[in-house]
C-alpha cells in the first residue's frame, strides 16, 4: 500500500468513527463559555509591579559580536525590553514600587528591512538585514518604535512594511519560539497580501535572529491570531522563517553585511536558476569594481545558502554598493538584482524621538 | 425550510450539514468531542452578525468548526486517549462506539490544522484549492500542512 492509500485508509478509518450529529442547538450549549478577556500585558505588568510579582524575564541581550546571551533576571517592569547591543546591562531599583528594571542605554541589533523589486511584475520584495543603532538612551524603546523611527531615516534603497502603530507589547522564549505579543494594530496588516506577507517576513526574521530554526507565535490580547490582514491569513501555530519565503524575493540576506578578520561576509539565501548567482561591488558612482560568481546550496525551485568573504580592499564603507542578482536563463541579461549599501562603520545609526 | 428571500433558515441548514461536519469534526479532536464542536461552531455561526450575508454557507461553516477544534484544548485528544487506554471497558463513555486507538494514536501527532488538510483531502477528496477555500488558507498553507503531516506521520505511513 502506498503512503498516499495509507493516508486515505487512515481518515477512512478516521471518519467511519464519526458519532451521530448532535440535536440540532436551540439552546446555549456548557460548552458555550467565553473565557473573561485578558488584560492586556502592559497593564498587567504596572499591576505586577504594584503588588511587586518576581517574573524571570529572560532578555536576549545581544553582545559585541553578535552572539546572544540569555540573561535571567528577576524584573517587574511596565516593559519587556527586547534586544540591545550594549557593553554593560544596569540595574536600577526604584523606591516607589521596589522593582527591579534593566535599563538598555542603546538599542542596536540587526534589523529585517526589504528592498523593491525593480518591477513588482518581476519579482517579489528582497528581505535585507542591516545593523541599526537607535539612540538616545530610552529604557522603554521597544523595537518596533525604533523600526518606527527608522521610516524617516532609512538606508537607501530599503523600506519597511511594518505599519508605525504597530507594536509588540511583549516577548518571551519558550521552547524555540518567540511568544510575541502584538497591539490590535497588527491585525490590520500592512495593506495588501504581498505587503502582509512582507511585513511578517521582516517580524520574523528580526525576531529569531540569530537563531535560524527559532520561530514566532503572534498574540495579540494573549490568544494566537485567527485573523491577519487583508486576506484574513491564519497564524494560529508559530512560524518559522521558510512559512512566506517563497513571497519574498529570489534572493535574500540572513546576515548583516559586515567586516571581520577576513573581510566583508555576504550571507543569504536565494532559489535560483542551477544555484549561480552574481556579484558585482560598485563605488560611490556606481561604476562595477569587482565581479563574481557565487554558488548556492541549492537552486532552480529550492532555497540554498551562500556565503561570500570580500577582500577588505573591495570596500569603501559609506560609498560601495553590494550587487546581487542572477542570469537571465533566456537572454543572459541581469534579472532579480537587489542593491544593498555598505554604512560606514557597518552599523546604521537612528534617532529616536522628535 | 426555505424564507421568502430563498435562504435556508438556520434548521435546515444545520440539518443538511450537521452530519459531514460532526465527520469533519471528528478528524480535527476525534469523535468524542465532535459533536460538542459542531455544536458550538453552528450558534456561533448562527449568532454571528455576518451569518445573513454569508453567501457560502457550508464552506463558512466548515471555517468556523476548524476555528472551534482549534480553541478546544491541544491537548484535550491526548489526554482522552491516555484516559481510554487507562479505563476498564466499562467505564468507557459509548461502548458500543467502535473507537480505533490507532488511528487516534496517528490523530494526535498531528496540530489541528495538519488534520484538517489532511481530512479534507484524503477523506473529502478535495483539490488543494478547494481544501484552502475550505480552511480559509492560503494553497501554499495547505500543502505546508500536508508536507508536516506526511513527515510526522512517517513511522505509520511507511
Amino acid at each position: 500500500m502506498s503512503r498516499e492509500e495509507k493516508m486515505r485508509d487512515l481518515m477512512a478509518r478516521l471518519a467511519s468513527m464519526s458519532p451521530e450529529p448532535p440535536p440540532f442547538p436551540e439552546e446555549t450549549p456548557m460548552a458555550r463559555h467565553q473565557e473573561p478577556r485578558r488584560a492586556r500585558p502592559a497593564l498587567v505588568f504596572a499591576g505586577a509591579a504594584a503588588l511587586v510579582i518576581a517574573l524571570a524575564v529572560p532578555l536576549l541581550i545581544f553582545t559585541g559580536n553578535g552572539e546572544p546571551e540569555v540573561i535571567a533576571t528577576t524584573t517587574t517592569t511596565s516593559t519587556i525590553p527586547t534586544t540591545s547591543t550594549t557593553a554593560s546591562v544596569t540595574t536600577t531599583t526604584t523606591d516607589a514600587t521596589a522593582t527591579t528594571a534593566v535599563v538598555l542605554p542603546t538599542w542596536s541589533r540587526p534589523v529585517f528591512l526589504y528592498q523593491a523589486p525593480v518591477s513588482s511584475f518581476v519579482g517579489n520584495p528582497a528581505l535585507v538585514p542591516v545593523w541599526i543603532e537607535v539612540s538616545p538612551v530610552d529604557p522603554d524603546v521597544e523595537f518596533t518604535e525604533a523600526l518606527a523611527a527608522v521610516d524617516d531615516d532609512l538606508p537607501d534603497g530599503l523600506e519597511n512594511a511594518i505599519p508605525s502603530d504597530v507594536e509588540i507589547l511583549g516577548l518571551r522564549f519558550e521552547d524555540g519560539v518567540w511568544i510575541a505579543d502584538m497591539n490590535e494594530a497588527f491585525l490590520a496588516g500592512a495593506g495588501g497580501l504581498l505587503a502582509d506577507m512582507t511585513m511578517l517576513n521582516q517580524l520574523i526574521y528580526t525576531l529569531i535572529y540569530p537563531l535560524p530554526d527559532a520561530e514566532v507565535l503572534f498574540t495579540v490580547d494573549g490568544q494566537p491570531v485567527e485573523t491577519f490582514g487583508s486576506e484574513g491569513l491564519m497564524l494560529t501555530e508559530p512560524v518559522g522563517r521558510d512559512e512566506f519565503l517563497d513571497q519574498a524575493h529570489v534572493i535574500n540576506l540572513s546576515e548583516p553585511i559586515v567586516e571581520t578578520d577576513d573581510g566583508w561576509i555576504v550571507r543569504g539565501r536565494a532559489n535560483v536558476f542551477e544555484a549561480t548567482l552574481a556579484l558585482n561591488v560598485l563605488d560611490g558612482s556606481g561604476v562595477v569594481t569587482h565581479e563574481e560568481f557565487v554558488t548556492a546550496s541549492c537552486g532552480t525551485g529550492c532555497w540554498g545558502e551562500f556565503e561570500v568573504t570580500l577582500d577588505p580592499d573591495l570596500i569603501v564603507p559609506g560609498e560601495s554598493s553590494i550587487q546581487l542578482f542572477q542570469h537571465s536563463a533566456q537572454d543572459g541579461s541581469a534579472v532579480d538584482v537587489i542593491t544593498v549599501p555598505v554604512p560606514a562603520g557597518g552599523v546604521w545609526s537612528v534617532t529616536l524621538g522628535n | 425550510m426555505i424564507t421568502a428571500t430563498g435562504v435556508m433558515d438556520n434548521e435546515s441548514v444545520y440539518r443538511n450539514y450537521s452530519e459531514e461536519l460532526t465527520r469533519y469534526a471528528t478528524g480535527l479532536v476525534g469523535p468524542f468531542d465532535a459533536p460538542d464542536v459542531v455544536t458550538d461552531a453552528c450558534l456561533k455561526a448562527f449568532e454571528g452578525r455576518s451569518w445573513p450575508e454569508v453567501v457560502d454557507r457550508r464552506a463558512y461553516l466548515y471555517r468556523t468548526v476548524l476555528t472551534v477544534a482549534h480553541d478546544h484544548h491541544r491537548r484535550t485528544l491526548s489526554r482522552r486517549m491516555r484516559e481510554m487506554k487507562s479505563a476498564s471497558p466499562d467505564q468507557i463513555p459509548d461502548p458500543t462506539a467502535s473507537i480505533d486507538l490507532e488511528v487516534l494514536d496517528a490523530v494526535v501527532l498531528l496540530s489541528v490544522q495538519q488534520r484538517a488538510a489532511v481530512f479534507l483531502t484524503y477523506w473529502e477528496d478535495l483539490s488543494p484549492d478547494a481544501v484552502a477555500a475550505r480552511m480559509g488558507v492560503s494553497v501554499g498553507a495547505v500543502k505546508r500542512h500536508l508536507a508536516r503531516a506526511r513527515k510526522r506521520l512517517g513511522e505509520i505511513l511507511s
